[in-house]
């Protein structure tokens, strides 16, 4: 319950997401990759789903 | 609304991973289906070739092979063979949609070139196009029906019974509405061969005033005829009996076509405006100025109408009032619109300069420089000392002491806070350079404020003999201890009191024992003041010379005792100080506290709600308990 000061907090990212975070410092600032570095699963799957609709999108015909 | 900054980050991060997906995914089933559409065979290419060659089959193929054989359209068929083959390659510059596109184009010219020179070969083009088999239409020349008049456009009567005679707005037409220019009986005009000929291909026949063209499209599949001279003579014996051809109406109608398709405004006057039918009633919409200025004022002759007189133009009137957009009228005050519009007052009524000072006299921030004193005693960062201090002071410094400038405002020693407060005066720019000197002024005031002036002074009466006593001891204890005679004094409240021994020395004067001094010699006027407080008062002790304990005993600083803190859970030895230094040093009490206690400790710990998370009080009281029974 007490906190002592200078106690290492830990970021709470696995090694994916270390890495993730480490690459995404190097365009985003430092909260936003580490943000990046925590839910990169959740942004890869968004991802995958962007992509199956943009797929649908790109139909051939759709755009007529 | 709350939103936390890594919410909102995620929630971009989100956005643009969405964006990025769909974006490339449109682009990569892009890519493919172009690829697809590369590499797979084309369907469409030989369904047109196929039929193509089903059409050159079936009506002309016997034609076709003559102009083949025939050596004077050998080389118009070459250059449309070649042409063909032109069609086909489209230009790989162009984007691959527009490439697509170019193909079909190519291949649909292709057919009807083919076709054309089919037809060509055939020498005159023929009367009908070539019948396939999958028609479902053909023209034929086929009787007509007997013509009955169209009457006029339904306007009803005015002794018309029908079930909307009632309402005697439609008797009125409207705008918009078809309104007939003329109510005699109409005449069928039938189509004329010249417009047949221009949409549906058929041929148009030569109009000598005797034979008019009838051509009228029945279904097909009853006869199929494919000769052009069974074809005119059955136009010829069924138009025969036909009714004359109204050319110029036909000529009206076409010439109106014709400006209506060239995009050219329609001229005033048609050729004829005889021969028309109905027409249009197409007036601008007028929107009519209210001339008087009151636009919600009740208008006469639409009062009037609307009680149903006969001027009544329903549609007309009441449709441009429906237009009429109300004009801007400001509504009283415009300096007051201004004013609400804007938050500021209007600068018509003078200059800014006068508007602002005499319309807001008593607007502290835009009179700032008058109201606020020029000074430094106004702003957060003044470090007033407590007026005892200041008091003490004063005296110290009334006493003779020579630095009382350096006694009020000590930079050079360090007091911290003074110094802090120093710093900040100095950074927010309120310090100047006649600080010193308006302090030294202000500590002057108030040491007047809390010494009592000579004649507010309570003088006592004091007996003749008993005055001789108190001055004879007086001379008593001088003469015991001379050495000590001015510390005596101590205990008055004074700047330092081991430090400035010799200060005191030098001349300071006591308040006790100015009193005392006072209330024993008869300086001034006897005034009947009662003095027996001071009389009473029990003489000081001196503890000068007494041994100062240098640390006080445990247990001794307060009556409960000292007990050890940290045996409450979650009292570590930092909180157990930080306690010590609020002056909380028992269970006891801990136990007294009360919630709001409570919360004031645990904001004091910097761990608000702490003391009640962890029950500090129901602990100490306890511990407490522990401790009496132990004792």
């Amino acid at each position: 319950m007490e906190r002592v000061l200078g106690e290492r907090w830990s970021t709470g990212l696995d090694d994916i997401g270390v890495m993730v975070a480490d690459r995404a410092t190097t365009i985003l600032p430092a909260p936003v990759a580490g943000l990046v570095g925590q839910i990169w699963w959740l942004l890869l799957i968004v991802f995958l789903f962007s992509l199956a609709i943009g797929w649908r999108l790109g139909a051939p015909g759709r755009g007529r | 609304m709350n939103v936390s900054l890594p919410f909102l980050q995620a929630l971009i991060l989100f956005v643009w991973v969405t964006l990025l997906g769909i974006v490339l995914g449109w682009i990569l089933r892009r890519f493919f289906a172009l690829f697809q559409r590369r590499t797979a065979p084309r369907p469409t290419v030989d369904a047109v070739s196929c039929s193509t060659e089903v059409e050159t089959s079936s009506p002309a193929r016997s034609v076709k092979d003559e102009v083949v054989e025939n050596g004077s359209a050998q080389g118009e068929i070459d250059g449309a063979d070649r042409k063909g083959a032109a069609f086909e390659r489209s230009d790989p510059r162009l984007p691959v949609r527009l490439r697509l596109t170019e193909d079909r184009l190519a291949d649909m010219a292709r057919s009807a070139s083919a076709l054309a020179m089919a037809s060509a070969a055939n020498g005159p083009p023929p009367s009908l196009p070539p019948l396939t088999s999958d028609e479902r239409w053909r023209l034929q020349v086929a009787s007509m029906p007997p013509v009955e008049a169209v009457e006029g456009w339904p306007a009803r009567a005015t002794d018309d019974q029908g079930p909307n005679a009632t309402d005697w707005r439609a008797k009125r037409p409207a705008h918009g509405d078809y309104a007939p220019s003329s109510t005699e009986a109409r005449v069928f005009r039938p189509l004329d061969p010249a417009i047949a000929g221009a949409v549906l291909g058929a041929q148009a026949l030569p109009d000598d005033g005797q034979r008019p063209a009838v051509v009228s499209i029945v279904p097909s599949g009853t006869t199929r005829d494919t000769s052009p001279s069974s074809d005119a003579a059955a136009v010829n014996e069924a138009t025969n009996a036909r009714e004359p051809l109204d050319l110029p109406a036909l000529n009206t109608a076409l010439w109106r076509g014709r400006a209506a398709t060239e995009g050219k405004a329609a001229p005033s006057l048609p050729p004829s405006a005889t021969d028309e039918a109905m027409r249009l009633q197409i007036r601008p919409r007028t929107v009519e100025d209210s001339p008087s200025s009151d636009i919600y004022a009740s208008d006469p002759a639409s009062l009037t109408a609307s009680k149903g007189a006969e001027s009544w133009r329903p549609s007309k009137r009441s449709e441009a009032r429906s237009e009429v957009r109300p004009p801007f009228r400001p509504i009283g005050d415009v300096d007051a619109l201004v004013r609400t519009k804007w938050g500021v007052s209007p600068p018509s009524s003078g200059t800014l300069d006068k508007s602002v000072t005499e319309d807001s006299k008593d607007d502290p921030i835009l009179n700032m420089d008058h109201e606020i004193p020029k000074g430094r005693l106004w702003g957060p960062a003044v470090a007033m000392p407590l007026p005892s201090a200041v008091a003490a002071q004063a005296l110290g410094r009334s006493a003779g002491s020579p630095s009382h400038g350096e006694v009020i405002e000590d930079f050079d020693s360090g007091d911290p806070s003074a110094f802090q407060a120093d710093g900040t005066a100095f950074a927010i720019g309120m310090d100047d350079e006649a600080r010193p000197e308006r302090l030294a002024g202000a500590v002057e005031k108030l040491a007047e404020e809390s010494e009592p002036a000579e004649e507010d002074r309570p003088v006592p009466r004091i007996e003749e003999s008993e005055m001789r006593r108190v001055a004879s001891e007086d001379e008593a204890l001088s003469d015991d201890n001379q050495a000590s005679s001015q510390s005596k004094t101590v205990l008055s409240p004074g700047p330092s009191d081991e430090d400035d021994e010799t200060s005191i020395e030098d001349g300071f004067e006591p308040i006790l024992r100015d009193s005392h001094d006072r209330g024993a010699a008869p300086v001034g006027s006897g005034q009947p003041v009662d003095g027996s407080e001071w009389l009473d008062m029990p003489p000081p002790v001196d503890r000068t010379n007494e041994a100062v304990p240098s640390d006080p005993p445990a247990g001794s600083a307060h009556p409960h005792g000292s007990d050890d803190l940290s045996r409450i859970r979650g009292v570590g030895p930092a909180t157990e100080q930080r306690l010590h230094e609020l002056g909380v040093t028992s269970y006891a009490q801990i136990a007294a506290w009360g919630p709001d206690e409570a919360a004031w400790f645990g904001e004091q710990l910097f761990f608000p709600g702490r003391v009640e998370r962890e029950n500090w009080i129901e602990l100490a009281r306890e511990l407490m308990n522990e401790g009496s029974d132990q004792g």
